[in-house]
């Protein structure tokens, strides 16, 4: 936020808050002032008794330490003061800034960033104009951007991508800008704000600051009050509603819907106001030929799904390593990434046309106040209002799927994955990449890829995913070639290389966790029954 | 919206008239949705629906009318009761008409033939309203009208919606419980008439009561096995849109479906015995959409499986049973509910 609209913003955050959680144990014949207190100093504690003895965690301490001592002795009205000021604390942690200066230079920056990581080039000429023009041509943005762009001025924009990496928000930062589309405020983890210069840099870019580790209610509420506020000031959002990246390299299936339904508070009190207010999603994947945490993200999701049936490698110098050969290979790839946005959404999950008006599947406009009257009158109604939430949860997924991009990388890996389940077929599929390595035929290859292509195109033609250029464009040697190239140029030569003509692969987890992108598309049926025809 | 007096029924079969009925017992204003000119005269001059409840007097509160957009102006709740096969065509005019702030609320027990989706979901797709529900159980039409008691399940995501449903409709002679379970209860409500059809063949073919015992037992297996994987509380099957409407429906005449069954045992083809009846039979359309639904997902439906091959293939009833009783046998419970500490 601006630093003008910042002071104003907290104080109606704390107000809010405090109003709301009043209201609460007014209505709630279970929940008191006590409770919230009492529950939040001992989570907060908790959180805060293995944490290392920095400046900061002491001052917290202090904090929660003089918090508790003043509780007990406290009469209703001095816990009400102690419930104020624990919330001021959580506002003032939160609040961000903005900065148009900071934001236009920090933006300049971006696509030499990005060119770093993604362009192989050498570093000297990192900052030539050429490298800027490269980095175009690696990053493929589709979707209505026209209307999009439009919107954002008739009304505030909730940008709503998928999580896959940490380099989603450079990403998606440099994408909004070159389309022209406005800045964001987005919520960034507290980790990012200790260094100082990051720090200034990244509140100076919009960023507030989210505490993952605060498990409990009234920082959640005030974290949505935050959204919420910002967005009653015009200021357009970025929310992950996935909330983590996705581990396991699928699509995002399920959807947090705290802070989504942050859009729909901003429009019911706007209404009960008198004020409409124009709220617009925009559901947006972010597509990589390559993951860097690939390999990472999907150990921890073997290692939480599997259970006992997958035990990862004790290599204690793995993580050294990683990190080296990081900033190694980085320089060394040429990879793309495809960002898409969706059809842009009212806060009920309905399509918009291009004058912003909500519309049905027959664009007929519909009156969207009309669903938060309660006896007439615009109103919260906290259930109903859940609801919405999910449907609008339901139709980001939906959104979801259909732009996603499946890339070469995820193609290749798929269909080699399925192979290997079909050669080697055990009970699970945490044994199978717990196996050391695995090997096809080239010749099955090359058919499989060309049988999973023919009902690509199908799907794609049908709307019902996006395909990017390698696999639109060229054949089926082509588009081998190219994903090996890709897979191996990063995670290694173990993930997949030839020998005595059989593809040869000793890091099926990799492979997995790029195979887990084509998983919701109801694929499986039909190449098994080729594949047992030909295994 | 809120202060409206009226709400709407779409449709003037027998159970969109029974539930006019029952509504009209506390609603000032009950509107009929009717196409058929005829009926609406005889309801709004007779106050009888002459084709579909005749001989029933229907309180001077229900209006019939054959204006869709007039039937659901300033109603704040509109019950659906159109058969499955041109649902989503009425579904898009009522779309034309509706604000945001209206429920609507289906009564019909079956899927689209070719999309297999649920009534809720054609409503969703094809209106503004977000508030929807189903409403389902053993309601047979001609019990309701005759003011006996009764007992029926609505389900929906908004508790706004169950609560409306269960003030407007809940009376002496009906009550009315809530589940948020939207699509077990569609699914138990369309599912059950498959199984009406199959019990119509085992009165009719003198199998006798313990066969028909196993057959609905198994049946609720069945159910539950094809639900789960729709991500449906099996639970829900244990309710009154499960085991109560499979009850009522596998052991009565009244229901069109077990009248099915009968007239195929009778040794009337498909079409006759559908004419015969006179009135849509949705368990006809269901299992054919089931059973296709079952193949490709790989769900084991053996009862699904059996009832087909006599309604649709024509093999012989002591054929299709022994392949029924050769099938391995199995543990009796499949789903276990465990319960809270």
């Amino acid at each position: 936020m601006r630093r003008e609209d910042k002071e104003k913003a907290t104080d109606q955050v704390i107000e809010q808050t405090l109003a709301e959680q009043k209201a609460y144990c007014k209505r709630s014949k279970d929940i008191t002032i006590d409770n919230i207190i009492y529950d939040t100093i001992y989570l907060e504690k908790k959180r805060l008794k293995n944490k290392k003895n920095s400046k900061h965690n002491r001052t917290e301490i202090v904090f929660w330490s003089e918090m508790e001592r003043r509780f007990y002795s406290a009469n209703l009205t001095e816990k009400e003061e102690i419930l104020k000021e624990i919330i001021e604390n959580y506002a003032v942690e939160i609040a961000g800034g903005y900065n148009p200066k900071v934001y236009n230079f920090a933006i300049k920056i971006v696509p030499y960033l990005l060119k770093a990581i993604l362009v192989k080039e050498p570093l000297w000429k990192l900052f030539s104009k050429k490298g800027k023009e490269k980095i175009n041509k690696n990053i493929d943005i589709s979707g209505p951007l026209d209307k999009i762009l439009h919107l954002s001025k008739m009304g505030t924009l909730i940008v709503t991508p998928t999580h896959q990496s940490n380099f989603d928000s450079i990403v998606i930062g440099y994408s909004t800008f070159i389309t022209g589309l406005p800045p964001m405020i987005y919520g960034a983890g507290l980790n990012l704000f200790t260094n100082p210069i990051l720090s200034y840099m990244m509140t100076n870019l919009g960023a507030y600051k989210v505490d993952r580790e605060k498990k409990n209610e009234l920082y959640k509420d005030v974290l949505k009050n935050y959204a919420s506020i910002s967005l009653e000031y015009g200021y357009h959002n970025l929310f992950y509603p996935g909330g983590t990246r996705s581990r396991s390299g699928k699509i995002e299936e399920q959807l947090k819907l705290g802070l989504l339904g942050s859009g729909l508070s901003t429009f019911i009190k706007g209404a009960k106001e008198g004020k409409k207010r124009n709220i617009y999603v925009v559901p947006c994947t972010i597509n990589y030929e390559l993951c860097l945490e690939a390999r990472d993200l999907i150990e921890e999701y073997l290692v939480e799904e599997g259970s006992r049936q997958f035990i990862l490698p004790n290599d204690s110098s793995n993580k050294i390593k990683n990190i080296l050969a990081f900033a190694k290979k980085t320089v060394k790839v040429d990879t793309r990434i495809a960002v898409c946005f969706g059809e842009p959404l009212d806060i009920f999950g309905n399509e918009v046309n291009e004058e912003g008006i909500s519309i049905d599947n027959h664009s007929r406009p519909i009156d969207i106040e009309k669903y938060i009257l309660v006896d007439g009158v615009p109103d919260f109604s906290f259930q109903r209002d859940r609801v919405y939430t999910s449907i609008l949860g339901n139709k980001i997924l939906k959104s979801f799927l259909k732009n996603s991009v499946v890339m070469d990388t995820h193609f290749l890996s798929y269909a080699l994955f399925k192979i290997f389940q079909k050669k080697y077929p055990f009970s699970n599929v945490f044994k199978l990449v717990s196996t050391f390595g695995a090997e096809c035929d080239k010749e099955l290859l090359l058919e499989t890829v060309g049988f999973l292509k023919e009902i690509l195109f199908r799907k794609r033609d049908k709307g019902e995913l996006k395909l990017g250029s390698v696999i639109s464009t060229k054949s089926v040697d082509e588009i081998i070639s190219h994903a090996k190239r890709q897979l191996t140029s990063y995670h290694g030569e173990s993930v997949l290389y030839e020998q005595n003509g059989l593809f040869v692969s000793n890091d099926l987890i990799t492979l997995y966790y790029y195979h887990n992108k084509l998983t919701p598309y109801g694929l499986e049926k039909d190449l098994n029954l080729w594949l047992h025809q030909k295994v | 919206m809120a202060t409206s007096k009226s709400v709407t029924v779409i449709g003037g079969g027998s159970f969109g008239t029974a539930i006019a009925y029952l509504l009209a017992a506390k609603q000032e204003k009950v509107k009929i949705w009717l196409r058929d000119e005829a009926i609406v005269n005889s309801i709004n001059t007779l106050h009888e629906n002459s084709r579909y409840a005749p001989g029933v007097i229907l309180p001077s509160a229900i209006i019939a009318t054959s204006n869709l957009e007039y039937a659901i102006a300033d109603s704040s709740l509109i019950f659906v009761s159109i058969p499955s096969k041109s649902f989503r065509k009425v579904a898009t005019e009522i779309g034309k008409y509706v604000k945001g702030d209206q429920i609507l609320i289906t009564t019909t027990k079956g899927f689209e033939q070719d999309t297999f989706k649920s009534m809720t979901e054609l409503l969703a797709e094809e209106t503004p309203c977000l508030k929807i529900g189903a409403l389902s159980g053993p309601n047979f039409a001609f019990e309701i009208l005759s003011g006996m008691p009764v007992g029926s399940v609505i389900a929906s995501r908004f508790n706004e919606v169950i609560e409306k449903v269960q003030e407007a409709l809940g009376g002496k002679t009906i009550r009315i419980y809530g589940n948020e379970d939207v699509c077990g209860v569609e699914l138990a409500g369309a599912l059950k008439n498959i199984y009406a059809i199959c019990a119509g063949i085992i009165q009719a073919g003198g199998f006798g009561e313990n066969a028909k015992s196993l057959m609905i037992a198994r049946a609720l297996s069945e159910m539950s096995r094809f639900a789960f994987y729709f991500k449906a509380n099996p639970s829900t099957f244990l309710g009154l849109a499960g085991v109560g409407d499979l009850i009522a429906t596998c052991n009565s005449e009244l229901s069109r479906n077990f009248r099915i069954g009968r007239k195929i045992v009778e040794g009337l083809s498909l079409e006759d015995a559908i004419t015969s009846i006179g009135q849509v039979a949705e368990g006809v359309y269901t299992l054919k959409a089931v059973k296709e639904k079952a193949d490709s997902l790989g769900i084991e439906m053996p009862i699904v499986n059996a009832t087909y091959k006599i309604v649709y293939e024509k093999q012989t009833i002591p054929m299709v049973l022994e392949e029924l009783m050769a099938i391995p046998h199995k543990k009796d419970i499949e789903f276990k509910f465990t319960c809270p500490d």
